[in-house]
């Protein structure tokens, strides 16, 4: 388990030691019972921040199709236009449409800002429900 | 010998005033005015015994001897206030003295209240830059010496005359040594000691100066006392460990040990005699008498935990006299360990073991031992040597250099503040500067608001002689630097393998493994080649390279450390182990492991807490994943991940952290390692690539297959069984000197020299492979 790197450290006994009590860490589920006591602590608090995770993850999205579109989707493939032509329609599309994702842009950077400051103060919120003199 | 103009401010001067650093600052005093024009600016208090805010000398300037001295009146305070607040700061139990940076509005009060000079003050701000070369502040501890620095920051010299006390944690106080110019240390120990209470920052500017004693007098008086004794010399009050060693003396009586008896010697209001234990208190005594009772000691004590140097212990090996100190003070039980002069000793049976041991000794042994303090005492106790180094640190003036010739550039791919690549260029730079070359640093990426480096221009470089480019990725800068007709070296910094990043961040990928492929092209139109680590020199062997590669760990001198820690992450004394990891989030970094790791040790210390202090980009799928890992474990409000932070908050996740847990699965080098041994923090870190190069003897290292398990249990041990931790930490000390920002330099002043020797480029590894 450990390196012999260090001379005066008794090795055998020290890794005996640690052996040991990771067997007991392990064999007691103690790390697991912690765990559902976490979850049952202040549930409430903790699903608003499950929700906000969530939006977090949505906003990923928004962003990812706000892309500016570089390859031909695949319905426009089935209209009766050349690749070239499409390739000009799918540039002019994006033109036209380049106030709107700037707008999208900034109402996602808006949101996951709005998102980062409720997320900051809902852990204050837990920690001061877990330690009011604070 | 130039002359300096040298001012020194202290706060009390003159016959009246007694104390070790008042006498410190009155011998220097003298002894530089020899070559130099020295002038003493303090305060018209008597002395550290009289109030502190009544005029008892004259202000202005006057004479003595060769010496000016200027005095300026004292400000008035609040003697109540003072006096509460240095009582409720004496009352704090040492194992929460930590806890002090976190009330700075409370402790800086201390400072308003104590001893002030608004008049000198303004002569420091106004004037001391037209009036002095240098000027040299002493002791550490008053409103004197930190409001003086305050109003003379960057320049100040300070002798602090530390000692390992509450006081020494006082955020105001802490500020004081960050913003001095150089800090100048009177013992090894004492060095040792700022380094374990400020950091790595102060390294750069600290200075082992030392101070000395008088020669040896012909002859002493005969001593006052019959038979064998110890000898306690020195201040006989209880904070000075005397209460110590009486009670020691009374247990041996007890014992039926009466010889060799216990002598006291020295100023104090109390007499400890007590001839029924064997205690001879013999209260102040002459110099003569003084000499005497040392020659005919068994050998000297020093029980005293508060001491920055102690001369008495020099005065003691100064005529072969062995002596037994406290192993809690850190600069006497260093000057001891350092010379062999004597033992340490801690618990009061230690002490009498180490009393018995001592005087069962034959006399030759303890002369050898004396003999060994001797040679101790001759570089560190004597003033000539001690004022030469003085002299060279205050009279050095670095913006004076030699006029520049030769021109030395580096190139990166992205420069930025806190980077240990961008670091490490900036030292690099620094010691080329030193060596009086030319040196600019060039990057591809230079963020806005960086004034260190400079975009990538390759007609700039057509000037420099030499060209150092720091490889670590794919890189615009590898085919600037690889084209270069000049002498020109490579430094290696490993490039992360790219299937860490493939599953999360192709992109990245790409360039890491178009920098693999950069490396095995470029590397051979390079005259020399440095790699960070023999692990990092094994890869570029097995690329085929078969010259030499010299080996230069990739640390600075911790400069950007020299600050007092923001209050974030300090202890407390609420918070149960604060497990940290410094690095960015990365997924080599092993980070789902340290969580996972420190979820299992939630099962041994609730109220543990995990810092992961380092860059991460929120959108990044690595640490949304790792984001993820800790909601669903409902972990959030035990770990924290820092994102970028600040110097002040770096230095106080250090400061606060009881352990560092490194589970990198890849490490070139691993800097956050080296800080971590330099803050005094204890390492649990994997066996993995170049760590366990990088740690040596020091930390505990599991093998890479142990599971959370098996780490949590690791930290578990190094945090309650102090004996392992004890070892650890004192492993870490010595494997850190390895990274002193002074070898370091040395190492790459080797390396320049060599570059500058080589003919054109191209010509080392033609050699090399042509061999």
């Amino acid at each position: 388990m450990l390196r012999p790197n260090n001379p005066a450290l008794d090795l055998a006994s020290l890794s005996e030691r640690l052996s040991t009590v990771a067997a007991e860490l392990r064999a007691s589920g103690a790390v697991e019972k912690r765990r559902n006591e976490r979850s049952s602590e202040d549930a409430s608090l903790r699903g608003l921040l499950v929700r906000l995770q969530g939006v977090d993850a949505l906003l990923d999205r928004v962003e990812e199709l706000n892309q500016f579109q570089a390859p031909i989707p695949r319905l426009a493939q089935r209209l009766p236009f050349g690749k070239k032509a499409a390739q000009f329609l799918l540039r002019a599309f994006n033109h036209l449409l380049r106030e709107q994702r700037d707008l999208n842009a900034a109402q996602a950077r808006a949101l996951r800002e709005l998102t980062a400051v409720t997320l900051a103060l809902t852990k204050r919120l837990i920690e001061l429900e877990r330690d009011p003199d604070r | 010998m130039r002359r300096l103009r040298v001012a020194i401010v202290t706060p009390w001067y003159g016959e009246e005033a007694t104390g070790g650093a008042e006498s410190l600052a009155r011998e220097l005093a003298s002894r530089l005015a020899a070559h130099d024009e020295v002038t003493v600016l303090t305060t018209t208090s008597r002395s550290f015994i009289a109030e502190w805010d009544v005029d008892y000398h004259k202000p202005g300037r006057a004479r003595s001897g060769a010496i000016t001295v200027r005095r300026f009146r004292v400000n008035p305070r609040n003697r109540e206030l003072f006096q509460r607040l240095n009582e409720e700061l004496s009352a704090i139990p040492k194992g929460r003295w930590a806890e002090l940076g976190r009330r700075r509005a409370k402790t800086d009060l201390f400072i308003e209240e104590s001893i002030n000079s608004r008049e000198l003050e303004h002569h420091l701000a106004h004037r001391a830059r037209s009036l002095y070369d240098a000027v040299v502040f002493l002791p550490y501890l008053y409103g004197v010496v930190v409001r003086g620095i305050e109003a003379y920051p960057g320049r100040a010299h300070l002798i602090p005359c530390l000692h390992d006390e509450v006081y020494a944690r006082i955020p105001r106080i802490e500020d004081a040594l960050h913003r001095a110019g150089t800090l100048l240390f009177n013992s090894a120990g004492e060095a040792e000691l700022a380094l374990r209470l400020y950091g790595p920052g102060i390294l750069a500017k600290s200075h082992l100066v030392g101070t000395g004693i008088p020669p040896a007098p012909a002859t002493g008086a005969a001593p006052p006392i019959a038979g064998r004794y110890f000898l306690y010399l020195g201040r006989r009050e209880p904070e000075k460990g005397v209460d110590f060693l009486v009670d020691l003396f009374r247990r041996r009586a007890r014992d039926g040990a009466r010889d060799p008896a216990l002598v006291l010697a020295g100023p104090g209001e109390h007499s400890y005699d007590e001839p029924s234990s064997a205690v001879f208190d013999l209260g102040f005594v002459d110099e003569a008498t003084k000499i005497g009772l040392l020659r005919g000691a068994v050998a000297l004590l020093n029980a005293s935990t508060y001491e920055s140097y102690s001369r008495v212990l020099m005065e003691a090996w100064r005529e072969e006299i062995p002596v037994i100190a406290h192993a809690a003070c850190l600069p006497t039980a260093t000057a001891v360990r350092e010379s062999g002069g004597g033992f340490i000793a801690e618990t009061a049976d230690e002490w009498l073991a180490t009393l018995r041991e001592v005087e069962r000794m034959d006399a030759q042994r303890r002369r050898e031992l004396g003999r060994k303090g001797a040679s101790y005492a001759a570089e560190h106790a004597d003033w000539g040597k001690a004022l030469t180094r003085l002299r060279a640190v205050i009279g050095d003036d670095r913006n004076r250099s030699a006029r520049a010739s030769r021109r030395i550039d580096q190139l990166v791919e992205g420069f930025d503040a806190g980077d240990a690549i961008s670091e490490q260029a900036r030292f690099i730079q620094e010691t080329l500067r030193r060596l009086s070359y030319r040196s600019a640093i060039y990057a591809a990426l230079v963020p806005p608001g960086i004034r260190d480096a400079q975009p990538l221009q390759t007609k700039a470089l057509g000037s420099a002689d030499a060209i150092i480019y720091h490889h670590s990725i794919g890189s615009q800068a590898a085919q600037v630097a690889a084209t270069a007709r000049r002498r020109k070296a490579l430094v290696y910094h490993n490039i992360t393998p790219a299937h860490f990043f493939a599953p999360y961040a192709p992109a990245v990928a790409e360039q890491l493994e178009q920098g693999r492929r950069q490396l095995a092209e470029i590397a051979w139109d390079f005259d020399c080649i440095v790699a960070d680590s023999e692990y990092n020199a094994a890869e570029l062997r097995e690329l085929g390279l078969r010259g030499a590669i010299r080996v230069i760990p990739v640390v600075d001198d911790f400069r950007r450390l020299d600050v007092t820690p923001a209050e974030r992450f300090l202890k407390r004394s609420d918070r149960g182990t604060t497990w940290l990891f410094v690095g960015r989030v990365a997924p080599n970094k092993g980070l789902r492991e340290l969580v996972e790791a420190f979820e299992v040790f939630l099962a041994l210390d609730d109220a543990a807490h995990l810092i992961v202090a380092g860059k991460y980009d929120r959108s990044d799928r690595y640490f949304r994943e790792l984001q993820g890992l800790v909601f669903e474990r409902r972990l959030d409000p035990y770990v924290t991940f820092t994102g970028f932070i600040d110097e002040p908050t770096l230095a106080s996740c250090y400061r606060g952290a009881d352990v560092f847990v490194c589970l990198s699965e890849h490490e070139g080098f691993c800097v956050p390692l080296v800080e971590a041994m330099f803050f005094d923090v204890p390492i649990v870190a994997k066996a993995t690539a170049a760590v366990p190069e990088t740690l040596g003897a020091a930390g505990l290292i599991l093998e890479p297959e142990a599971d959370p398990y098996a780490v949590a249990a690791a930290v578990g041990e190094l945090c309650k069984n102090a004996d392992v931790r004890t070892r650890v930490l004192e492993a870490q000390r010595e494997r850190r000197r390895a990274f002193l920002p002074a070898r370091v330099r040395g190492l790459i002043e080797e390396f320049v020299t060599e570059l500058l020797a080589v003919g054109t480029s191209g010509d080392a590894w033609e050699r090399c492979s042509s061999a």
